[in-house]
Parts: structure tokens; sequence; C-alpha cells
């Protein structure tokens, strides 16, 4: 019997269709990493923790900018490993204003022998990234770090196609170069994150990852254009993309923060793009494979972004914007359960015509360290250790 | 009872995904709008010589392939991204048609077949991950492309056509294929994206999908 004759037979047609299906399954598989354990958060303190009530400013200052930038904004911090020259790497964008076509990401690293930060530098610009990815990046903004099992940064930026921040993808950078130290580090794309149909565009990142006990992280995300919704994107200790969850379908939450209550029990608390809006949350009882709407904090929130971090269980600090209409006040608060908060420490308190704003914690070195942008020309620090000692 | 479990966990959404290698991505996203840039050049030209249209199609595809800001997928990468692997194999076809022409019955013939119930689906589709993308859903449809199980049901379903009429979809023609081989070879390299949904339609192919839907009811309203 000729091939074209079997085919011919329906039952000759079932079996070449289900050897097909078996050839994709298995190519598929071939290629597929396994599939991840359950989720469990780590606690940047540790489990004994610290009291965060006892947590007092120890310094403070501005992170030097890079020469000619005359805007800075949405700085982020990543503590670097225990023996690191640097206690933390601070990562921001800077250039002639937010969206310029000149800003880049500029990184700068808290020196522990000096006790001071180091020259800013650029450390990813648009054009080299376009080039290394055969297609062009409009603009750059939001980095969010981390650092793999191996020691090496991730950096996660937005970066926009055509269309404003609500045309953004997530580009996601793997360090290439053997040391991170300040001067040496270079960044490479690794890819753009798949996480829409339309065009993958739409999807931004805020806040730091909440680090797991496996290695690896949960990154939280936002979808921007016309509904606003956060998304959780899950990572192993390598860095590998593991897949995505979305926290909520209401249609204003936006910059998700979170907050772990216990290895499997998380709160992410939100900007609320309502007029008269309160910090949102939402709650997942189950590692992040299901997540649930809270009511509304009694925190108020004017549109603005929000960051916190559990250090240890049961001790949560919170920054965020407490005026109601504009960001001229930024507060550190501290909570035992991520819904109740007390104010822990004012951060910035202006008149009406200043602007505090996009906060990011970090804990390093025993202390809880504060950045946030100054007016949208410079990125302040703070740092905060038990009992006003660094 | 575990190597049951492990086997579902290795299938269903709980998978981990496998995402495309870098080259293979840079390498997907040039010759993905090597082969539209070429479709539509033959296409927007169609009173042309067929010598002059043969030129200008492989013209558009060299220009595309060369790195870098002066090639088009630079600039078509910012702005959509890759198209997906049913685009590009459709617009093999398509250029084959355009640029190697059968006789007129043949073409008819397998317009006629390949419209109908299956376009509607895909247009289902789009409609379906578009509402999924602004969270209109309270399933994530989108998310469901990363997962083994999505590419084992949709090849066996893009199957069943040739599988229940055989010989009547053969004579259709190749387009029949077109979802077969886009799941074969996103299973093979995970272009464009590593998501499934990505390989099977982008928006593009859907918008033009809408024309041929709207053609097909036309050609079946008139007989």
């Amino acid at each position: 019997m000729s091939l074209t004759s079997f085919l011919r037979a329906p039952l000759g047609r079932g079996l070449a269709a289900l050897l097909l299906v078996a050839l994709a399954l298995l190519l598929d598989l071939w290629q597929r990493p396994p599939a991840p354990a359950v989720a469990q958060a780590l606690f940047p303190a540790g489990a004994q923790g610290v009291d965060a009530s006892l947590l007092k400013p120890v310094a403070a200052g501005k992170i030097p900018m890079p020469e000619g930038a005359l805007a800075a904004h949405a700085s982020n911090l990543l503590a670097m490993p225990v023996g690191h020259a640097a206690a933390l790497t601070a990562f921001w964008f800077a250039g002639d204003r937010e969206s310029a076509p000149n800003v880049q990401i500029a990184a700068s690293q808290f020196d522990r022998a000096t006790q001071r930060w180091l020259p800013a530098r650029y450390v990813v610009d648009r054009h080299t990234m376009g080039a290394q990815l055969d297609f062009g990046l409009r603009r750059l903004g939001n980095p969010v770090a981390w650092l793999d099992a191996s020691g090496r940064v991730h950096l996660f930026v937005v970066a926009t196609g055509w269309g404003g921040w609500a045309a953004g993808r997530i580009l996601h950078l793997v360090q290439s170069s053997a040391d991170n130290t300040l001067d040496k580090l270079v960044l490479v794309p690794d890819r753009v994150l798949p996480l829409s149909w339309l065009w993958n565009i739409s999807f931004l990142v805020r806040n730091v990852p909440l680090p797991l006990a496996d290695g690896g992280m949960i990154l939280p995300v936002h979808f921007e254009i016309g509904k606003k919704y956060p998304v959780a994107l899950r990572f192993d200790r390598q860095g590998e993309f593991l897949g995505m969850v979305r926290m909520s379908r209401r249609p204003y939450l936006l910059q998700p923060t979170l907050l772990a209550q216990t290895p499997s029990q998380w709160t992410a608390l939100m900007r609320d793009h309502r007029p008269d809006g309160h910090i949102t949350a939402v709650q997942t009882l189950d590692s992040g494979r299901h997540w649930s709407d809270l009511p509304d904090l009694a925190l108020v929130n004017p549109d603005a972004a929000v960051s916190g971090m559990a250090l240890s269980p049961g001790q949560m600090v919170l920054t965020h914007n407490s005026s109601p209409h504009a960001r001229n006040l930024l507060d550190l608060s501290r909570s035992t359960d991520a819904v109740h908060w007390t104010l822990l420490q004012p951060l910035a308190h202006g008149g009406t015509d200043d602007e505090y704003s996009y906060p990011a914690v970090a804990w390093a070195d025993g202390s809880l360290w504060v950045s946030y942008t100054d007016h949208r020309r410079s990125i302040a620090w703070q740092r905060f250790g038990a009992g006003g000692k660094p | 009872m575990s190597g049951y479990l492990s086997l579902w966990s290795q299938l269903g959404t709980d998978a981990a995904p496998a995402l495309p290698v870098g080259w293979v991505m840079r390498l997907g996203l040039s010759l993905g709008w090597a082969l539209v840039l070429a479709l539509l050049g033959a296409a927007l030209t169609y009173r042309l010589p067929l010598a002059l249209r043969r030129a200008l199609a492989l013209a558009l595809a060299l220009w595309t392939l060369v790195p870098g800001q002066k090639s088009p997928d630079y600039w078509l990468g910012l702005a959509f991204h890759a198209p997906s692997l049913s685009a590009m194999l459709v617009s093999l076809w398509l250029l084959r048609r355009l640029l190697f022409p059968v006789p007129i019955v043949s073409w008819r013939r397998s317009v006629a077949v390949a419209n109908g119930w299956w376009l509607m689906a895909a247009v289902g589709l789009g409609y379906a991950l578009l509402l999924d993308a602004f969270a209109l859903l309270p399933v994530q449809i989108y998310s469901w492309g990363f997962s083994p199980a999505l590419l084992l049901g949709l090849m066996a379903l893009s199957l069943l056509p040739w599988v229940l009429r055989g010989k009547t979809t053969v004579a259709a023609g190749p387009e029949i294929w077109v979802a077969p081989l886009a799941l074969l070879m996103f299973a093979a390299t995970r272009l464009p994206s590593g998501n499934l949904w990505d390989a099977l339609l982008d928006p593009w192919l859907w918008s033009a999908l809408h024309i041929a839907s709207l053609r097909a009811l036309y050609q079946r309203w008139r007989r």
C-alpha cells in the first residue's frame, strides 16, 4: 500500500494525525523546563526579624546624578550580597525630562567602605538595547532590579514602542559582565516579556520583587491602557520566566507592591487611579495561585506610587504619599497585618507645589533604606536603623 | 498517582513556559516581516508585469533582512513585534499565488473552502484574546498559551477537518494546513514569543481575517 492510498483511508489519516500531534507534544515537552514547586516567600530580615517600630533615621541625602542630567525619577534599590563592596545599588531613569529621547537608566552604588554613594553612571540606553534586540525602543523608564541565585543582576525596565507609557513593554536585561561593581556592570537585553496578545503592549513594572525560598521571585507588574489591573509574574532562581497570574479585574489598580504575611499568604498594596482614592489591596492565601480583592485601606492615595516590604513575619513597612490630592507629603508607616497602618516617620513634607514621589525600599546591612524622587530633579535617600543605629 | 500528578502539572497551566532563544527570536522577527512586506509589495502592485512584481517582492524581503535601523523590521518590531507563524505561512501561500499564478478556477475553489467556520473561529478567538487583554473575561486566556495542554488540544482540533473530510479538504489547497503547520513550527521553535496564541494569530492577521470572513459570508449569501 502506497503512502497516498494509506492517507486516502480515514483510518490512515487518523493515524497520521495522531503521529503529528505526538510529534508536536514531544517537541514541546523536550524544550520545557520542569514545572515549578509551590512558591514560598522569604523575609529579607530573616524569620527572627526586627521590630519595625524601633526603626529610627540614621542618615539621609541625595544620590549623585549623572553629569548633565536635568531630571530624575522612579528610583529602585537593590540590596547587594554580604562581601560585596557596595551595600546597595540604586537604579533610576535620568535625562532632560520624563520621556525625553535622551532618557537613560542611571545607577549608583553605596560603598560600604566610605559609606558614600559613588558617582552615577548610565547603564542602559535605548539605542544600544535596540541594536542588540534588532528592533527599536522609543523611551525607557521604571527600572526594577533583582539578584538571581548566582548573584547576577537582572533589570526590568519599561520600554515603549509607538505611543506613551501606555504602549510600554517590560524589557528584561541580564548582567553579562563577570563583575557587578558599578564601573564594571554591563547589562544586555534578554527579551521583552510576553504578557499580552495585543502586540504585547501596555505592561509596566515599578516595584521590587518578592523573594522566594527557591531562589526565584514574584515580580508585580500592571496593565496600563484603559483598564489598569495588577499581574504577578513568577521567575525561577536563574531569572527564567515561569508564568503570570492576574491579581484583580478591578480597573483602577496599578503599581502593586508585595508584602508577605507568611510564606504563602501575601498582600499586594496598590496605587489607586480613581479620584479621591485610597490605597487598594488584594490578597493570596495559596502562594499567588489565586488572588481576591480586599477592602480599600484607610490610607488615602493621590494616584501616586506606593512601595513596601515585609521585613519579617508581622513586621511590614510602607512608603506612601499621605495627602489626598498632591504628592507633597511622603510618609513611612508600619503594620503587623498589611491592613492597619501606623505612621512611623515622615519622610518629606513640603508645600502644595512640592513633590516627593515614587518611593522605593530595601533592607541591607541591618537597615531599612528608602529612596524617592525629589521634585523630579533628583533622587533622595534615607537610612533607618533599629534604635537609630546603623 | 504522583506520576500522573507530575504529568498533569507538566501538561497543564502549572507547566513552566519554554521561551525562544535570542537569535531565533531575532531571526523570526526579520523573516516574518520580510514575508509580510514582500506580500504587501506584490499585492499592491498587481497591475505591474509579473517579473517586476517578483523583483519588488524580493527586494523588499532582502531590505527587511538587513540588520539595524535602516531595515523596516527595526521599526515594525518597535511597534508590533513579530508577526505570527500563521501570518508567515499565509504570506508564503499568497506570495506563491500572486507571483506564480495558477488557474483562476483553483483560486476560487480554495478560497471558498478555506472560508467559513474556520475563519469565523479565528475571528472569534481574536475577540476573546482582545477582551482578555483588557481583563474583561473571568478567565486568563493568554496565560493558557504557555501550557502544552493547549498545544495538544489545538493540534488535534486543527487536524480534525483533514481526518474527517480527507479528499475534499486536500483538494481545497494548502491553506487547510496553516494552523497545524503553525502549531508544529511553534512546538519546534517557540516563535514568536513562547506563547502559543502569538504563534497562531496576531492582531494584524486577525484584522485581515475580518475582511476574508465578510467576503466568505457574501459569497455564501450569493450562492
